[in-house]
């Protein structure tokens, strides 16, 4: 996370500085144990890592949760869950399809892992990632994002797995981007949220709804766990949930008054700025987030925020309908076709490639 | 006017938007032309009176009603494609007089490079 907002704020390429060793002795992650077998990754600042991973080791093998930001890292979270256990990585669960959360993916699809998330994360982590970043990415980034590995096996709701005995139950909520899910291990207590917990650090609401999000925080502290761990920061207990709900709480609150005074715009940002600065000021990721979840707020109270859409709400398979399903698909070539047009000249599809083309079939004038 | 009317008011932000826009409709060349000049549109406005079109894409509607040439309408429909040519996005709805607004429309063209 860190690694992105320096590139984008400074168009520094993130993947070329990544690749590079860090400094001996200066770690991308550590490792904290949360019960037995079961461990947090939990990135550092000066690392590649950009956010939290996991893992929980069962009887006949391993489960990792998240794959940072970076290969390098991955593999060094690889080498980590090697010096403990020669048991197999089985499975790597994605809690969503942020960059910092999947790029590692690769590293343990070879080392024989089945990958899972919510069917939104197969559908997003390639389009998603590439529009988070922009027109400015660098070429190498973006070959990267649109090959990252993606999940072997999506759920909607979620999944129980097994490593033996061991059970893990994986639960899709809404709230951060709509396609998020928490790993619980239940013998243990211990929860891993992914990005529907951050712990004293300012969040990331770019796909965000946050009234969705409270909710999911109830769900969540109601679990009675003893330890949660988040996307980003350090394990936390019940109570940090609570807190970071009050965050949210406390943003909508302040947003939602400053919309009613009649603010908006810039203006707002800086009506509410400085009593978010006052009480949250002290959290990590303030400087990068506290203005935009303020924006990003209000325009989801205005009701003009755009979040990420489930695939399925853009096809057009309700067999109900008085049409014919479609005979092309989203993903495919169109075909190319000639038709007179009114003055008499023959328009061609293929004749405007290079540029990008909508076709509004009608008939009247609908 | 719908679609092709809203279409025309915006037609600079579809144009700032990098998009061509063609409406495809299964009138003859004379009543595209009379569509044209009713509603102005600056883009093209085609005729696919022999239905071809509406065949690759499955266009057609079930609708009872039929065209005064017998044939079959096209259900309203929304396809955008890429620069490479790959369909991106689709809009459709079982009433055909709902339609996407225009700034979901453009929402959709912007995000594509």
């Amino acid at each position: 996370m860190r690694q992105i907002l320096l590139a984008l704020l400074a168009t520094v390429a993130l993947y070329s500085a990544a690749t590079t060793s860090p400094p001996p002795g200066t770690p991308d992650f550590k490792l904290v144990q949360l019960g037995e077998g079961v461990w947090a990754a939990i990135g550092s600042d000066a690392g590649k890592a950009g956010a939290n991973a996991g893992f929980v080791v069962g009887e006949n093998g391993v489960a990792v949760i998240d794959t940072f930001e970076d290969p390098g890292a991955a593999k060094e979270l690889l080498a980590e869950i090697r010096k403990l256990t020669p048991l197999p990585i089985r499975f790597v669960i994605n809690t969503h399809y942020h960059l910092d959360h999947v790029n590692g993916n690769d590293v343990f699809a070879a080392a024989g892992a089945t990958l899972l998330a919510q069917r939104n994360v197969h559908d997003w982590m390639r389009s998603e990632n590439l529009k988070w970043w922009g027109d400015k990415i660098k070429p190498e980034m973006k070959a990267r994002v649109e090959s990252l590995k993606l999940p072997d096996l999506v759920y909607d709701q979620g999944v129980d797995l097994y490593l033996g005995s061991r059970k893990l139950e994986v639960h899709s909520y809404p709230g951060h981007t709509g396609g998020d899910s928490i790993v619980y291990v239940h013998d243990a207590g211990v929860v891993f949220c992914g990005d529907l917990f951050w712990n004293r650090n300012i969040p990331n609401l770019t796909d965000a709804t946050t009234d969705a999000w409270l909710k999911t925080l109830d769900t969540l502290v109601g679990y009675g766990a003893g330890k949660f761990v988040p996307g980003h920061g350090e394990p936390g207990t019940a109570l940090d949930v609570k807190g970071f709900r009050r965050y949210l709480i406390d943003l909508r609150a302040a947003v939602g008054k400053a919309q009613a005074a009649g603010k908006n715009g810039d203006a707002l940002v800086q009506a509410v700025l400085p009593e978010l600065q006052a009480k949250y000021g002290g959290w990590e990721l303030f400087q990068e987030f506290g203005k935009s979840n303020i924006q990003q707020t209000s325009e989801e109270l205005a009701g003009t925020k755009r979040v990420p859409k489930p695939a399925a709400s853009t096809a057009s398979s309700e067999p109900q309908v008085p049409y014919l399903p479609l005979r092309v698909k989203i993903g495919e070539k169109a075909p190319d076709f000639s038709l007179p047009g009114a003055d008499g000249k023959i328009v061609r599809l293929s004749s405007l490639a290079g540029r990008k083309v909508l076709l509004d079939f009608y008939e009247g004038f609908w | 006017m719908m679609e092709l009317g809203e279409f025309t008011k915006h037609y600079k932000d579809f144009q700032a938007a990098g998009v061509e826009v063609l409406a495809i409709s299964t009138d003859g060349i004379d009543e595209a032309r009379w569509t044209k000049e009713q509603v102005g549109t600056p883009f093209p406005v085609l005729s696919d009176a022999k239905r071809t079109v509406m065949q690759q894409y499955g266009t057609r509607s079930l609708s009872t009603y039929s065209a005064p040439d017998g044939g079959a309408y096209n259900h309203a429909t929304l396809i955008l494609v890429d620069k490479t040519g790959i369909i991106r996005w689709i809009y459709r709805n079982a009433d055909y007089r709902i339609r996407a607004s225009v700034a979901d429309d453009l929402a959709h063209i912007r995000e594509l490079h």
